[in-house]
């Protein structure tokens, strides 16, 4: 039940926040659908490892696959999913936890806790990059073999 | 037959056009070349950085062109990159004349947005306070997050303050966010200030600057890369400092 009532906020964040961007209207029922994707691969991994960083790590995997999935359906640029759709793993209570050590002048906490902000973030940054790139990879990949049927003819 | 001179302005405007709603740097130079190459121009140099356009244009023989295009503002619409995208596209099969294809660019970079203002901070107003259910707090705090949020995003969006300067208006946000939220704590709405706080802030969240960051970086544009990744990182510590204030003055 838990499960089934987060998903549906994950579906509701991505697409709103899909129009705050302004992506176009033909979109938003797949932005919604990568809120849930990401937010069911956070919720599995979350359980099986019990690690924040992993699991914003894979959660954002499954936003970059959606992305190039979904914006090769529908012809759009990538980042119009990859932008809405990382917004509910950032790590927004880690960051104030950080801040308000910081406020209490609890020094060593306010480290530790920004570290773990840096850790989920990065993981974040980690994971489109690695879509990303192989999401190049394999475009190439395709060019080259198409090149390489035409020398063959 | 267009002249070089109006493939470039085509290509500048088309580039400047997606440039400024927040579109990557490699997907603007990649549309620039595009457009110039439907229109039959063989050599293409285009430099773009997240504050202008330069692109040269050579046929080969003794013709050359070159074209500055500076960006001041920007702002952000997803619709906007993927009308450009498709007419870019739709140039390699079907080239269109100088006046109509200005004509479609015109439209497209004047048209309206796609969603009114008002809709835009109602409804990421909501999806922002949802992210109380994702963080396991009660619903109640969905309340004060919600509210917190509106007079945030009504102040810095609607009313315009301080819109030209940077990091700015995200601090004031923090620090608006901070007070409202605070104040319903006190209250006695929402159990949990953190979250309330948090996901009042969070239509803030620089996503845009830090997904292109990204893609910049992996795509080898080292400059838009970095100067993107400290927008994102400043935008976040403006955040932080504004609701840092309101906290610190008013919570002990």
């Amino acid at each position: 039940m838990k499960i089934f009532s987060e998903l549906v906020a994950a579906f509701l964040m991505v697409l709103t926040f899909g129009i705050m961007f302004q992506a176009p209207k033909k979109s938003l029922l797949l932005l919604g659908l990568t809120g849930i994707v990401s937010w069911s691969g956070f919720f599995i991994s979350k359980n099986l490892v019990n690690n924040v960083i992993i699991s914003s790590f894979i959660a954002s995997c499954l936003v970059g696959l959606c992305g190039e999935i979904f914006a090769r359906i529908q012809r759009l640029p990538v980042t119009v999913f990859v932008i809405a759709g990382i917004i509910p793993l950032v790590p927004g209570i880690a960051a104030y936890d950080t801040m308000l050590y910081m406020i209490k002048g609890e020094y060593l906490e306010g480290i530790q806790t920004g570290i773990d902000t840096i850790l989920i973030a990065g993981a974040i940054a980690l994971a489109i990059a690695i879509i990303g790139a192989m999401a190049k990879s394999y475009k190439e990949w395709k060019y080259r073999r198409k090149a390489k049927k035409l020398a063959v003819k | 037959m267009l002249t070089p001179k109006q493939i470039l302005d085509i290509a500048a405007y088309a580039g400047k056009i997606i440039l400024t709603n927040g579109a990557e740097i490699y997907r603007t130079e990649d549309t620039i070349t595009r457009i110039c190459q439907a229109y039959g121009i063989k050599f293409v140099q285009s430099l773009v950085t997240p504050t202008g356009i330069f692109i040269s244009i050579d046929d080969g023989a003794e013709l050359s062109e070159t074209v500055v295009r500076r960006i001041h503002k920007r702002n952000l619409n997803l619709t906007k990159i993927s009308q450009v995208n498709e007419f870019s596209r739709g140039l390699e099969t079907n080239p269109l004349n100088f006046q109509t294809a200005m004509t479609r660019l015109k439209e497209i970079s004047y048209s309206s947005n796609e969603y009114s203002i008002n809709t835009v901070i109602l409804l990421s107003s909501f999806g922002g306070c949802v992210n109380v259910v994702l963080m396991n707090a009660s619903y109640f705090n969905i309340i004060p997050a919600l509210l917190a949020s509106l007079g945030a995003q009504l102040v810095i969006r609607k009313i315009g303050f301080l819109k030209e300067v940077n990091f700015v208006p995200q601090m004031i946000a923090g620090f608006i966010a901070g007070i409202i939220s605070l104040f319903f704590f006190q209250q006695g709405l929402g159990d949990n200030l953190g979250i309330i706080l948090v996901s009042s802030i969070l239509p803030f969240v620089p996503g845009v600057s830090l997904t292109n960051s990204i893609r910049d970086a992996i795509g080898g544009d080292l400059i838009s890369a970095t100067s993107r990744g400290m927008e994102a990182a400043f935008v976040t510590i403006s955040l932080a400092i504004g609701a840092a204030i309101s906290l610190g003055v008013f919570i002990k």
